[in-house]
């Protein structure tokens, strides 16, 4: 379930007290500064999102190389920015085969001694991301004919603030994709965050009292725990298990 | 007891200071309206004064514009309360109307030339300036800074207005509460009264000023002579 920026925003306001246009301690700017902040920070505790794209990559016939796709639409109006987090697992549409993957020193010396790429149905694969996280892999064997794939990749969370615009939409519209738990917990954390921030003065003038800073923290983690727990419930099968290749 | 009137603080004044004769008068009509209009700026400063609330089209020259800045008309403000953007050119600060924050004009200059803020569809920020003129028309006037500087808004305001003193014809009746309205009168009358020879009418004057203003008028006294203001 995906919430506006903005509602995020007015949420942390209220918890402030900080309400007073005239005289604000902090502008919408500074806030959702934060919150971009706290999404990506929180994100980065959480399991990765899993995307499965249907023909999401094709290897060329008579090819070996292959670049996964750069760019990834997270939220409406966002960049698309991809960057992968790591679990990355490709599927022949053809053969309906998942390729093994492999290092980059091992398909190395597969493809060791031989001047030319040997040509079949791949079995196994490679990835290595460039200097601009362009994510890119070899195959072996080589294509014999262009391979559709299907992919199943984790991203890494889209940073909020890479609205690039959609129709009327902006800052205020964003979608921070959490859940109401995960929500909350980045509520208290950019919460907790800014109250640190705010000089005694302006916390006096809010009649807030900044020990409250450490329940706060306690509180997210709290439900960023429960959350994590949430999506390894979702994925796991109750049992132990132990996949060999 | 309604607000008194220009007409009935005079005489409230005179009568006190025992001057309120058709012959011979100790002030002219035009010294009463002085000394009335000093005690009236004493108490417009402890009335905290009231709101005003216009629509766009009468505080600025124009709508938003694209550079993010706009010009003002009008030349009473003392200080603007609330500042909206909203897309209806006659509201004057609906419910329905956004509230913008204001800033100091060096965070508008910040944010004009950064990129690193991403895109908002509508003003957030605002900062005001009074602009330096040598036409007397138009002393007093603002210019308005707004971010983004987005167009297709408009700008009502709520704002304090600046003290306007009392005469016969426009502004007959203060911008205070009723027992303020009598205390214009009772201070004007104690300002008057040692000019004219009655300064032993001073005390009993005084007395009957309200007690909030008894309070503030002393405060005041104090932190003009000693800047301590927390008492």
């Amino acid at each position: 379930m995906a919430i506006a920026l903005r509602r995020l925003r007015d949420r942390i306001r209220g918890r402030l007290r900080d309400t007073d246009a005239q005289a604000p301690t902090f502008v919408p700017v500074e806030y959702d500064q934060a919150i971009s902040d706290a999404y990506l920070e929180l994100q980065s505790r959480l399991p990765a999102a899993r995307l499965y794209t249907a023909s999401g990559l094709t290897i060329g016939a008579g090819g070996d190389t292959f670049t996964l796709p750069a760019t990834v639409a997270q939220y409406t109006g966002g960049d698309g920015g991809a960057e992968y987090r790591g679990d990355v697992r490709i599927r022949l549409q053809s053969t309906g085969r998942f390729l093994t993957k492999s290092t980059t020193d091992e398909i190395d010396a597969f493809r060791d001694l031989s001047p030319t790429v040997y040509l079949s149905v791949p079995e196994h694969y490679a990835l290595w991301e460039e200097k601009d996280q362009t994510v890119r892999g070899r195959v072996y064997p080589g294509a014999r004919v262009a391979e559709i794939c299907d992919l199943f990749v984790t991203l890494e969370a889209d940073d909020l603030r890479d609205f690039i615009g959609s129709g009327a939409d902006d800052m205020d519209d964003v979608e921070i994709l959490f859940s109401r738990t995960a929500a909350t917990a980045l509520i208290y954390y950019a919460a907790a965050d800014l109250l640190t921030r705010m000089a005694p003065e302006e916390q006096q003038k809010r009649r807030i009292n900044p020990q409250v800073v450490p329940l706060w923290l306690k509180a997210a983690d709290t439900l960023l725990y429960r959350e994590a727990g949430r999506r390894h419930d979702l994925e796991d099968t109750g049992r132990v298990q132990r996949w060999v290749p | 007891m309604a607000v008194l009137t220009l007409a009935q603080i005079k005489l409230l004044m005179l009568d006190r200071a025992q001057a309120n004769v058709a012959t011979d008068a100790p002030a002219t009509v035009a010294e009463q309206e002085r000394f009335i209009n000093e005690a009236y700026a004493d108490l417009w400063e402890i009335s905290g004064g009231s709101v005003k609330r216009v629509a766009s089209a009468t505080a600025w020259t124009s709508a938003s514009t694209a550079t993010g800045i706009v010009a003002g008309i009008l030349t009473d403000i003392a200080e603007v309360i609330s500042l909206f953007q909203t897309t209806v050119s006659g509201s004057t600060g609906s419910e329905t109307d956004t509230e913008l924050d204001q800033v100091e004009l060096g965070y508008i200059k910040h944010v004009r030339g950064a990129f690193g803020y991403s895109n908002y569809s509508v003003p957030k920020l605002f900062a005001l300036t009074r602009t330096a003129t040598l036409t007397p028309a138009d002393v007093g006037k603002l210019r308005l800074d707004y971010w983004p500087s987005v167009t297709g808004f408009f700008f009502p305001v709520h704002y304090r207005p600046q003290f306007t003193i009392l005469d016969d014809t426009v502004v007959t009746t203060p911008d205070v509460n009723d027992l303020e309205s009598r205390d214009i009168g009772l201070l004007a009358a104690a300002k008057l009264a040692p000019l004219i020879g009655r300064a032993e009418l001073v005390p009993s004057i005084l007395a009957d000023v309200s007690q909030r203003t008894s309070e503030m008028l002393e405060r005041k006294l104090r932190s003009l002579v000693s800047a301590d203001q927390d008492r």
